[in-house]
């Protein structure tokens, strides 16, 4: 059992390291191809991923060696909560932005790819902020 | 709901750390379970009363008319 655990804990992490790479990849052909703004930025993300991941596993690790699961239930349970507050927030910021955009904001021509990924990094920064604060509270 | 976990971890000398090692939970679920603002789940109650040789019911004390169920 604990060899499959280990099988699964070791292919996570080749996934993890090898779409880093893929990443890394796409990031130098874009910046090579003269797209250097968003090559540069996606670089930047990669590396400071890299370092993130790197660290926190290596903080799971030493709390595993002294016996302790950072995985609990209290995780979990924070991780859902969490999750259910970020997408309410989220869900009614967005309902209001288009409400009110709708009878008094301009209309503007948006890049539907820039759009998706401000979205995507607003839900995960609330995602993270809403963990920290139940992460505080319980 | 109310629990007598720090006291009986003072009471077999123990850390928070060996306390959730032996849980097998982290020590920030420990010190959230002893400030009373997170309760466990049926099996780390019972992990955590069979450590001090307990029932659950002695280990966790239900408050009356509480109806406090978010966590």
């Amino acid at each position: 059992m604990k060899g499959v655990e280990k099988m699964t804990t070791d292919s996570k992490k080749l996934v993890k390291y090898l779409s880093l790479v893929l990443l890394a990849g796409i990031a130098i052909w874009q910046i090579s191809s003269g797209n250097s703004s968003f090559g540069s930025g996606l670089l930047a993300g990669v590396i400071i991923t890299g370092i993130i991941t790197e660290i926190r596993q290596r903080r799971v690790a030493e709390m595993q060696k002294k016996g302790l699961n950072p995985y609990d239930e209290r995780a979990w349970s924070l991780a859902g909560l969490a999750a259910y507050g970020a997408v309410r927030i989220f869900a009614i910021s967005i309902a209001l932005i288009v409400l009110i955009g709708s009878i008094w904001g301009p209309e503007v021509q948006v890049d539907p790819y820039n759009l998706l990924g401000v979205c995507l990094c607003a839900l995960l920064g609330i995602y993270v902020a809403s963990y920290y604060y139940y992460n505080r509270k319980i | 709901m109310r629990n007598r976990l720090r006291e009986m971890r003072e009471k077999y000398g123990l850390t928070q750390e060996e306390v959730a090692a032996h849980a097998g939970v982290s020590r920030q679920t420990i010190i959230s379970l002893e400030k009373g603002k997170y309760n466990p789940s049926i099996t780390l109650a019972y992990r955590l009363s069979k450590l001090f040789n307990m029932t659950i019911e002695e280990l966790f004390l239900l408050d009356e008319g509480s109806r406090e169920n978010d966590h």
